[in-house]
């Protein structure tokens, strides 16, 4: 009887550290992926990124450009498009205004200008350049919370 | 009768076993606590949309759990066409409940970070891993990336990744920046110099290191 009170005992233990083992498998460190390198390999990161921020960011966004594929005459339609959401998570409105100029500020395209709310984070319009243009800055200015912040991103055709 | 009696007594645990059982008792409410609180943190997406773009940043938030700084252990792409090398993922460093995932080509994929935690429920400080996924990350037709170096919201204070790093690999291992904000460059100095906690191992940090460290523990 003293030996089945034993094994039983032992039984338990097992059980037991398999319980305390089991949640934390696959939780020791791993070489992939390792993001925390020198101080080069930080801002490479950030770089990668495009994560230009110098306090905290107050949004998200994400911009992106479609050269035209066709013309009309020399024009043509550029498309742009973007996400923009409150980098606390929230629901907030957010405003926004989107310029798309060259690189000496000049207007290469009418840009746009709205406000986000609830669910409604993305932001599309197309606008009349010339087809020539091969570089465009898209700017896009937002404000949350009375925190504005300018974005400025280049394109390249 | 008497053996009756014998096995009578071979069932009625004795004043060891209760405090035993009392023990198994203990731990199996600890552990299923951990657990409870596992499946409460998430990593969810701050855009609502189902329509990644490769190329195009990512964020996340963890819910469920204060994350600290410099928290990211690993990230892998656990399944999915994709591969760990086709994306990135970072800490924000200003808003440690934030990440940012980037992958640079199309295809699925689930992920897996494991980061590190200070919450008060795992006062070990043990790792806690997130999946998240699956994800599906598509190209669009003549659509143009940002090009590298196109900027942002302004140029990062190099002073402050460099704190940041400096802090990751001398000092999170016994504090957290929270915890440690305001104390300025000629503190931190003090505290070396008076060996508090065993700080005296980081005499080899140079004045401009010390700087940075301190400029990263009170930045927002």
């Amino acid at each position: 009887m003293l030996l089945k009170r034993n094994s039983t005992l032992t039984m338990i233990m097992l059980l037991l550290l398999l319980g305390i083992i089991f949640p934390f498998q696959n939780c020791a460190p791993k070489k992939a992926q390792e993001e925390r390198g020198s101080d080069s390999g930080l801002s490479s990161l950030y770089a990668y990124f495009m994560y230009d921020y110098n306090s905290k960011p107050s949004v998200y966004s994400n911009t992106a450009l479609v050269f035209p594929t066709d013309s009309i005459g020399n024009f043509a339609k550029f498309k742009v498009m973007g996400m923009i959401a409150p980098a606390d998570g929230s629901s907030g409105i957010v405003t926004y205004t989107v310029d798309v100029t060259d690189d000496h500020g000049n207007t290469i395209c009418v840009g746009d200008s709205g406000t986000l709310e609830s669910d409604v984070q993305n932001f599309e319009f197309q606008c009349l350049g010339t087809v020539a243009i091969n570089k465009a800055n898209v700017i896009l200015k937002t404000t949350f919370n009375a925190q504005t912040e300018t974005f400025k991103t280049t394109f390249i055709k | 009768m008497e053996d009756n009696h014998q096995q009578l007594l071979h069932f009625i645990p004795m004043a060891g076993d209760l405090m035993f059982l009392n023990k198994i008792f203990i731990i199996l409410t600890i552990l299923l606590s951990l657990s409870a609180q596992a499946e409460n943190v998430s990593l969810i997406p701050i855009f609502s949309t189902a329509n990644w773009i490769a190329g195009l940043n990512i964020p996340l938030r963890v819910s469920g759990l204060e994350v600290v700084p410099s928290a990211l252990i690993s990230f892998e792409v656990v399944s999915g066409s994709l591969k760990t090398e086709d994306c990135r993922f970072m800490q924000d460093p200003y808003i440690p409940q934030n990440f940012l995932l980037k992958c640079v080509s199309d295809g699925t994929i689930s992920i897996r970070v494991i980061l590190k935690t200070a919450s008060t429920l795992q006062p070990n400080g043990n790792p806690i891993q997130l999946n998240y996924g699956p994800l599906v990350i598509k190209k669009i037709a003549g659509l143009k990336l940002p090009s590298p170096g196109g900027g942002g919201g302004g140029e990062i204070d190099p002073d402050l990744i460099a704190g940041q790093e400096l802090f990751t690999s001398n000092c999170l291992s016994c504090h957290t920046k929270t915890a440690k904000q305001g104390r300025s460059s000629a503190q931190i100095t003090d505290a070396i110099t008076a060996n508090m906690g065993g700080m005296g191992t980081l005499t080899g940090l140079t004045s401009l290191q010390i700087n940075q460290i301190s400029k990263y523990i009170n930045a927002p």
